[in-house]
């Protein structure tokens, strides 16, 4: 388990459209150049407007993590052990329905 | 049958010719995305196009204007085809031209090119259905997916995409990637000969 050195990787999530945008949410996973099994990667989330998700939970690989302030972390190896895992979720306290989302070509 | 079999029976107006122009060119036009809203619009049906094909073709001898040289004879007729949905514009009063559909030679390249703003219109929908067979794909297993972005998005070996995803040989990265392709490809050919599904 290990990334290409000198490359930095990022995956892009993003949610389904939504009616009211503020619901809406992006989420970058990056991984930097050389990253192994004991790398804990850094994850960015913002909101339609573009400002940071407050405290939420999203789920990714089958791993529910922490948001704070727009930022969160999930271990390379939790990531890689939940590759198949489909349910990508963002849960917020003042959203009733979570909104789901996927990975993009951005 | 090859091209060139499938040209002499359309030439020489042959019904096996023209069943299989039917089958394989105007019927699936007829129901692509790309066409079957503006056919609706303009209240053309396939029985149109099949008709306005087959006078090009032998009554204005378009037939000779194919030259087999390497370009799919479906590809070829099927250009007509788009040609008088696109132009099938009702201020004409119901006169249909195939100026946009044939690319020529000698300079008229310019004057017969698609009109600009449906290579827009493809080109988002394109990218439109894309990204549809896309979540397709996660909804059959993300692993496909990270493997598809890591290959064509960030041009990685299938050995480092081994090592990235921790797969057992750069041999399974490929054979996962195959998959991917033909299974999006299948999807994009679904959707576009079933738009309401």
């Amino acid at each position: 388990m290990k990334t290409p050195d000198g490359k930095t990787i990022t995956f892009t999530f993003m949610s389904q459209p939504t009616v009211d945008p503020k619901c809406c949410w992006v989420a970058k996973l990056l991984f930097p150049g050389g990253s192994d099994e004991r790398s804990v990667l850094p994850l960015e989330l913002v909101q339609g407007d573009g400002s940071p998700v407050p405290d939420a939970i999203f789920e990714l690989s089958g791993q529910r993590l922490v948001v704070r302030d727009g930022k969160a972390r999930i271990s390379y190896a939790d990531f890689v052990r939940g590759r198949h895992e489909k349910g990508l979720w963002l849960y917020r306290k003042d959203v009733p329905e979570p909104i789901p989302g996927g990975l993009t070509f951005a | 049958m090859t091209d060139r079999e499938w040209y002499e029976l359309v030439k020489a107006g042959e019904d096996a010719g023209w069943k299989r122009i039917w089958e394989r060119v105007v019927e699936p036009e007829s129901v692509s995305m790309r066409s079957a809203e503006l056919m609706k619009r303009y209240s053309i049906t396939a029985g149109d196009l099949m008709g306005m094909l087959y006078e090009d073709m032998l009554a204005r001898r378009k037939i000779d204007l194919y030259r087999n040289d390497g370009g799919s004879f479906e590809g070829w007729l099927r250009m007509y085809v788009r040609g008088y949905v696109l132009n099938a514009d009702p201020n004409k009063h119901g006169e249909i031209s195939i100026e946009g559909a044939y690319q020529g030679e000698n300079g008229e390249s310019e004057a017969m090119s698609l009109p600009k703003h449906d290579h827009e219109v493809v080109r988002r929908e394109v990218w439109q259905m894309t990204l549809w067979c896309f979540r397709e794909l996660w909804n059959e297993d993300p692993e496909r997916c990270y493997i598809h972005l890591l290959k064509t998005r960030f041009f990685l070996s299938s050995e480092e995409v081994k090592d990235f995803l921790d797969i057992s040989s750069a041999a399974n990265v490929d054979q996962m990637f195959s998959r991917s392709i033909k299974f999006m490809r299948n999807r994009y050919v679904y959707h576009d000969t079933h738009p309401k599904s």
